[in-house]
């Protein structure tokens, strides 16, 4: 499902790296949660492994099957994410990023279970941090895809249930914190990471 | 963008009004000077603005992290973000140019055919602004990527000033250096109406005449082959813009 060897993130060719040296292996209907302060590296592992910035060492993320939906989906962490978007155009724009047939139909179905489907016409920006933060469950969750990659999410009801929810139909699910609240027993399997090293 | 749709628009009645108050041939040139003010100078604000902030913006806020993160390919969002502000800027200057025509309508002038011609030219070259834009801010901030696609148009500008100079005999032992920006870099497109209107001094900011030592330059409209090298130039451009996000971190 997800597996990523000797994984090294380095920005800008600096001599530290922000990921060094991070092996995981994510099978079918797992879950981890990455803990560490901020700094720590957690959203560099993120961008690591979806390829958004220069990285060495092995990363292996699940195929998308030939004319099928794309099986990653990712929740960044922060507010930015859709600035001048409307939720619901976000949504469909994942979503159709993802290949999914009907983007409308599949993000408006997430933005329910995330709990924004009362405010899908309005502009991302009137989200409030929790706002923002279910959104990006939302776009992580759209279209049901086969790695859950979540990247600062905040511990809500509904965030437990579509992690559930995702770890039982087959799915593994990705997620860092700062604190593991009531993330950890949720995702079964913690790891702290600290100075870019998973410990 | 709605702001400075409506903006140009406005310009555009503005250069219809004060073209009604001159009779004649004077008053065709008014409007086609005031034409040609708005196309060129509100057309370089809005390719620059657009172009300037295509891709960095986005690339920082986080939103093409989701987009690529989420299944899209790099090119996917690059071809996107750039095709859906040259579609704005068409849209843009096509607005603007129906603004005039309406302008030469009701000032009894008829649809002006040489108008609507400098209208493509001046989108052609705008078009080259916003994609040089677009291309540095896939690596450079919008203030920065939007001086390169400013920088990118006066280069095509001069390339053209600097070859008719060349032509009449006017550069003297630089002409060497003249023809190969001419020949490798891009070129503005002149169309047959201010080619016409500069060489009666008559074109006002848009393409003031040009001297060189008191000699003046007379620049001909550009031919088919200009045309097509400025359009390959815009290739060129659009191609850089996918090169440039390539290794780009993405937040």
């Amino acid at each position: 499902m997800l597996v990523a060897e000797g994984l090294e993130v380095r920005y800008h060719g600096g001599p530290d790296p922000a990921v060094r040296g991070v092996s995981l292996r994510l099978a079918p209907g797992a879950g981890l949660l990455v803990c560490g302060p901020p700094g720590a590296g957690k959203t560099s592992l993120m961008r690591g492994l979806l390829g958004l910035v220069p990285r060495g060492g092995r990363v292996r993320l699940p195929a998308a099957a030939p004319g099928g939906p794309g099986r990653v989906g990712y929740g960044p962490q922060g507010a930015g994410f859709a600035e001048g978007l409307r939720v619901d155009e976000a949504a469909r724009a994942v979503a159709a990023a993802r290949g999914v047939r009907d983007a409308a139909a599949a993000g408006h179905d997430a933005l329910e279970r995330a709990g924004l489907g009362y405010v899908t016409g309005w502009r991302t920006s009137r989200l409030d941090a929790e706002g923002a933060r279910r959104l990006s469950l939302a776009l992580a969750i759209a279209g049901d895809p086969d790695l859950v990659l979540l990247d600062d999410p905040w511990t809500l009801s509904d965030t437990l249930r579509e992690i559930a929810r995702a770890r039982g139909r087959g799915a593994a699910v990705l997620a860092t914190s700062t604190r593991p609240a009531g993330l950890a027993p949720a995702l079964g399997r913690r790891a702290d990471m600290v100075d870019g090293v998973i410990r | 963008m709605q702001v400075a749709l409506a903006a140009g628009v406005a310009l555009a009645l503005v250069a219809a009004a004060v073209a009604a108050t001159h009779e004649g041939l004077a008053r065709e040139d008014s409007l086609r000077r005031g034409a040609a003010s708005l196309l060129l100078l509100g057309g370089l604000a809005l390719a620059i603005a657009l172009g300037g902030g295509a891709l960095n913006r986005d690339a920082e806020s986080g939103h093409l992290g989701l987009l690529v993160g989420n299944g899209a390919t790099r090119p996917q969002v690059v071809a996107a973000a750039v095709g859906a502000r040259l579609a704005a800027l068409a849209a843009g200057i096509a607005l603007w140019g129906l603004a005039l025509q309406a302008g030469s309508l009701a000032l009894g002038m008829g649809l002006d055919g040489p108008l609507a011609v400098h209208t493509l030219a001046v989108a052609e070259g705008l078009a080259l602004t916003m994609l040089a834009a677009a291309a540095a801010s896939s690596v450079v901030g919008p203030v920065a990527a939007g001086a390169f696609g400013a920088v990118v148009y006066v280069v095509a500008q001069a390339a053209v000033n600097l070859k008719a100079a060349a032509d009449q005999g006017l550069i003297g032992t630089a002409d060497a250096g003249v023809e190969l920006l001419y020949y490798l870099g891009p070129r503005a497109i002149t169309s047959p109406m201010i080619s016409a209107l500069q060489a009666r001094d008559a074109a006002g900011p848009a393409a003031p005449q040009v001297e060189i030592n008191d000699n003046v330059v007379l620049v001909p409209a550009a031919g088919w082959p200009t045309v097509a090298w400025t359009l390959a130039w815009c290739v060129l451009l659009a191609l850089l813009c996918a090169t440039g996000l390539r290794r780009r971190p993405l937040s």
